[in-house]
């Protein structure tokens, strides 16, 4: 195999000039074209007139798979039954249905993961000390999502929160708090919203 | 160069690891060798079952000097194969391998 430096000069065409550039081997992050998930960090060939990538080498495959395998992987939690109740709950509240669960977890880590202000992560990790964070876990939540396990691992660190079950856990607690219990009102019309343009 | 040519050309270069992934800015899912879902050994089986029937050429869309070469409806283990490369020297880019 062919193997590219850091460095290395070819040539290729580049779809934002319309043309063939003169390219350089670099470390980028490369998006996919479905918008869900990047991979980071690999060698690319990158257009010298405009920047942007306009080539993989073999060499870079590998971590490209990587990440597609990452992005098909579910992210899962064993949880106890009544985490499940709760979900359903909100789901049924906010849409009259219990398909919008996927969609509420994904919005809230989504959100709280961008440090958002009315979804916010900051005492997130108080709810694990509550008494709906114990029982025993029967049952199972499982998220997929190309951005989810990213985002998962952002909130880890802004929380503190190290393991995934945990994140989940305190996230359906703040469903809880938020959907059914104190009933914020903007949360609920963000999500209702979303509930009407996708289900 | 005739059908022939292209496939020796491109089958040399696929087993000697000697090509690149076209790249617009992303990464397709349309080309399942960039991305690692079939191997350079498969692209190259299914290359080789190709006949002159499966190949046509058209010019690049916006360099239009540049041959691009390609492969329709090549069957390779029930499925149908599209594949679709061209030589920009001194490399060879792939844009699409899908079935």
């Amino acid at each position: 195999m062919k193997i590219y430096k850091v460095g290395d000069t070819s040539k290729a065409v580049c779809y934002t000039c319309k043309a063939v550039k003169p390219t350089t081997f670099k470390l980028r992050d490369i998006p996919f074209s479905d918008g869900e998930g990047v991979v980071k960090n690999v060698i690319a060939g990158v257009c010298d007139a405009c920047g942007e990538v306009v080539a993989t080498p073999p060499q870079s495959t590998p971590s490209i798979k990587k990440v597609i395998e990452e992005k098909r992987k579910p992210v899962e939690a064993r949880v106890p039954a009544h985490m499940i109740d709760i979900l359903n709950c909100a789901s049924y509240e906010l849409s009259g249905t219990v398909d919008f669960v996927p969609t509420i977890l994904k919005f809230y880590i989504h959100k709280m993961s961008s440090n958002d202000k009315v979804v916010s992560p900051s005492k997130l990790q108080l709810f694990l000390g509550s008494e709906l964070a114990t029982g025993k876990k029967v049952k199972r939540i499982s998220i997929k999502g190309g951005k989810i396990l990213q985002d998962i691992n952002t909130l880890k660190g802004l929380t503190k929160i190290e393991s995934t079950t945990d994140i989940i856990k305190s996230v359906v607690l703040k469903i809880n708090n938020d959907i059914l219990t104190k009933k914020n009102k903007r949360v609920i019309k963000q999500l209702k919203d979303v509930a009407a343009s996708t289900l | 160069m005739g059908f022939k040519k292209e496939k020796y050309e491109v089958l040399k270069r696929l087993l000697l690891g000697n090509y690149l992934h076209e790249a617009r800015s992303s990464i397709s899912e349309k080309n399942l060798l960039q991305t690692g879902k079939v191997s350079a050994e498969t692209v190259a089986k299914i290359i080789n079952k190709a006949r002159g029937g499966d190949y046509s050429t058209s010019p690049h869309h916006f360099v239009d000097n540049i041959e691009v070469h390609i492969l329709r409806k090549v069957t390779y283990e029930n499925k149908s194969w599209y594949i679709k490369w061209y030589s920009l020297e001194p490399d060879l880019f792939f844009i699409s391998v899908h079935a």
